[in-house]
């Protein structure tokens, strides 16, 4: 990096009011002793201006009310989720002991636990390809 | 009105001290609480994301997406960390996974790269939609194209300095990187916007 570079990107510091007295004072005195430099910091500075005059546009009140009433949606639908799969998994987990306690046949034991199998297999077999899918979908971002 | 130096320090301590103080109450299971924080930060979180995929809509549901990932890892969330450079790499972090998967986007990291080094770039600047979202006005819709052309690097530091009014400490914080390269990141992109602004200066 040149001096002269230096000198700009301490010109950046100054600007924007984060340079120490010391700094401050240094960069002023450069500035005096070099024309080409203060030439170059009222061009920032105006630059700076122009900046910090634009604004972004905020959304609307109703766009910023329809962004908390989805995220309170899906804040609750993922709430409902998780409770749905810890239910879900406690639920199967009694009826695979209850199952196995009673005094069911072993044939009706084993055909209900090859079942249960066989459902976790195919319900997580979706739910994989689901998200494959999703990560893999190229158009998931194009609006239809 | 911009801030002064001290005044935006005391803000800054006073938020991210009521941003932890939410965050602990949300740890603690009131989860209504990150209610208080989405609307605290929602502004900004939208004013980010369109810098990066400059299309409203897009912003509005990209910064929705972080803020869902920010409430499934609030649990794992350092509380004497800040709040605001914490949700700023997440929602980058889904802003660019969003591009990527666009194809506008080459490729990215979190990890802050070195000085001058670029950590993503745009497959084709052009594809990006001009900034239709702003203010209108004649040196506005030019300043706007230039600011549209710059890379996704330079415009990520002027946001953080001049739409998001952030200290140098904070851009620091934030982006993860010395104060110094936050000065020279700063120099190259004013670099680049005064070349296309030179009429106007």
């Amino acid at each position: 990096m040149d001096e002269r570079e230096q000198e700009h990107i301490q010109m950046m510091g100054f600007l924007d009011d984060e340079l120490d007295d010391s700094a401050r004072l240094a960069f002023v005195e450069r500035c005096y002793a070099d024309p080409e430099l203060a030439a170059e910091l009222a061009k920032y500075r105006r630059l700076n201006e122009i900046t910090n005059s634009m604004r972004l546009r905020e959304p609307e009140d109703f766009e910023y009310e329809r962004f908390f009433a989805r995220l309170s949606a899906r804040l609750e639908r993922r709430l409902g989720l998780t409770l749905l799969f810890l239910g879900g998994t406690l639920l199967a987990a009694g009826c695979v002991v209850a199952l196995f306690l009673s005094s069911f046949p072993p044939l009706i034991k084993i055909g209900c636990g090859i079942s249960l199998a066989g459902t976790i297999l195919l319900i997580s077999s979706v739910v994989r390809a689901w998200v494959r899918v999703r990560r893999l979908d190229r158009y998931l971002g194009v609006r239809r | 009105m911009r801030r002064s130096p001290e005044e935006r320090d005391s803000n800054m301590e006073a938020a991210d001290a009521s941003d932890i103080r939410i965050i602990r109450e949300v740890q603690a299971g009131h989860r209504e609480a990150f209610e208080t924080l989405v609307r605290r930060y929602a502004s900004r979180a939208h004013g980010i994301a369109m810098q990066f995929v400059q299309n409203s809509e897009d912003a509005l549901d990209l910064s929705q997406d972080a803020f869902l990932k920010s409430f499934r890892a609030v649990d794992r969330f350092d509380t004497e960390q800040r709040f605001f450079p914490w949700f700023y790499k997440i929602l980058k972090n889904t802003c660019l996974t969003f591009l990527k998967r666009k194809g506008l986007v080459r490729s990215f990291s979190l990890s802050a790269a070195g000085e001058g080094e670029a950590d993503y770039q745009l497959v084709d600047e052009a594809a990006v939609p001009p900034h239709a979202m702003l203010v209108q006005g004649e040196l506005r819709e030019e300043f706007w194209s230039a600011y549209s052309t710059l890379s996704l690097r330079d415009r990520e530091i002027l946001t953080l300095r001049h739409f998001q009014e952030q200290s140098y400490q904070e851009i620091a914080d934030t982006l993860e990187i010395p104060i110094g390269t936050v000065m020279s990141r700063l120099y190259h992109a004013r670099r680049k916007l005064r070349r296309k602004l030179e009429t106007h200066l």
